[in-house]
């Protein structure tokens, strides 16, 4: 066999073979030309490969990658706020709208269903669905305490 | 006047949990480079890569809570940084394609030419190796970056893309096959540069 399998002989230029293998693969190498060249090739592209990309990598990336990461965070935590409050805004605003819609269905069931007192009420009183304030009414009522 | 050690990554990880911003700058600007060399890799030179390299360290931060500690914290990045440069990869082909598309009857994809005469500059160096590379399928040069440029032996490469071990050995072998095929005759001429200085 002329070929060794790549991680083996990346293994024996990571120095991560044991002694054993190292030595074995060394001297399987030392006599086959085939051999030495495959391990050349091996290491030059693995050199050129780490070089490249590491050099790349330096002039690629812009400076303060982390200033600008700490600064993506803050915002997408105060967007997060944000869309938060406006939820709870738009959440209120609906409510609000229900409460209102409730309150005219009321008023308009008492504008058009008055009950029989004895006395006329105002137009606020049959809308609220009051009794009429009269003096008369206000000297009967039973909560007044008598001597 | 006592050196003070850097504390561990464990230890940044934990500060960063509780909402230590500091300790999670320490992070990304320890990572930074190994990110940036994986996501280069992957994606070659491009616009995209520094946007990419933001996304991990955004990622890892949304995810500290879920990250118990069982992978290093480069393992764990590294994952990342391979997943969301092969998304980006998907998008980037698809993009291509929709462009494509436009000229009827070509529906293939360019394969990147590689001229073995030009000057071999630096610069020409890296932009021919760059092709070389991404002219490999992506699951075979993530598996190559990984293993080669990252220098994460076979065991770590199947656990960081979560693949069994022979898998991770297949698809070197490929890779390897392809970018000696196309980078053959160049790499017979070169000498080997110095190899203790890209192992520090």
């Amino acid at each position: 066999m002329n070929e060794l399998p790549i991680d083996l002989l990346l293994r024996y230029l990571e120095g991560a073979l044991p002694e054993e293998a190292r030595a074995d693969l060394e001297q399987r190498v030392s006599v086959s030309e085939p051999l030495r060249r495959e391990l050349e090739h091996v290491e030059r592209l693995r050199t050129l490969a780490r070089d490249t990309a590491f050099r790349q990598a330096e002039h690629t990336v812009r400076p303060f990658l982390a200033e600008r990461v700490l600064w993506r965070l803050d915002s997408a935590g105060r967007a997060a706020e944000e869309r938060f409050f406006d939820a709870l805004s738009s959440l209120f605003r609906r409510v609000s709208y229900a409460g209102l819609v409730v309150v005219a269905l009321l008023a308009a069931y008492n504008a058009l269903h008055p009950n029989d007192y004895p006395s006329p009420r105002t137009p606020l009183e049959a809308v609220l669905s009051l009794p009429p304030a009269t003096l008369e009414e206000a000297y009967d009522a039973e909560y007044i305490i008598t001597p | 006047m006592p050196l003070s050690v850097p504390p561990p990554d464990e230890e940044l990880v934990r500060r960063a949990r509780e909402g230590d911003r500091e300790a999670f700058r320490r992070i990304v600007e320890r990572f930074e480079r190994q990110v940036a060399a994986t996501v280069v890799g992957m994606m070659g030179p491009s616009d995209e890569i520094d946007d990419i390299c933001q996304e991990v360290f955004i990622n890892f931060y949304t995810s500290l809570g879920a990250f118990r500690g069982e992978a290093g914290v480069g393992t764990y990045l590294t994952r990342i940084a391979v997943n969301l440069s092969l998304n980006a990869i998907r998008r980037r082909k698809r993009r291509l394609f929709r462009f494509l598309s436009r000229d009827a009857g070509d529906d293939t994809l360019p394969e990147p030419p590689v001229d073995m005469q030009a000057d071999y500059d630096r610069r020409e160096q890296d932009a021919l190796l760059h092709r070389a590379i991404l002219s490999l399928d992506p699951k075979h040069r993530s598996v190559l970056v990984l293993r080669m440029i990252d220098g994460y032996s076979t065991e770590q490469t199947a656990e960081i893309l979560e693949i069994p071990v022979g898998t991770v050995l297949s698809r070197l072998s490929r890779a390897h096959d392809k970018l000696r095929a196309r980078l053959g005759p160049y790499l017979d001429e070169r000498k080997p540069e110095v190899r203790e200085k890209n192992d520090e």
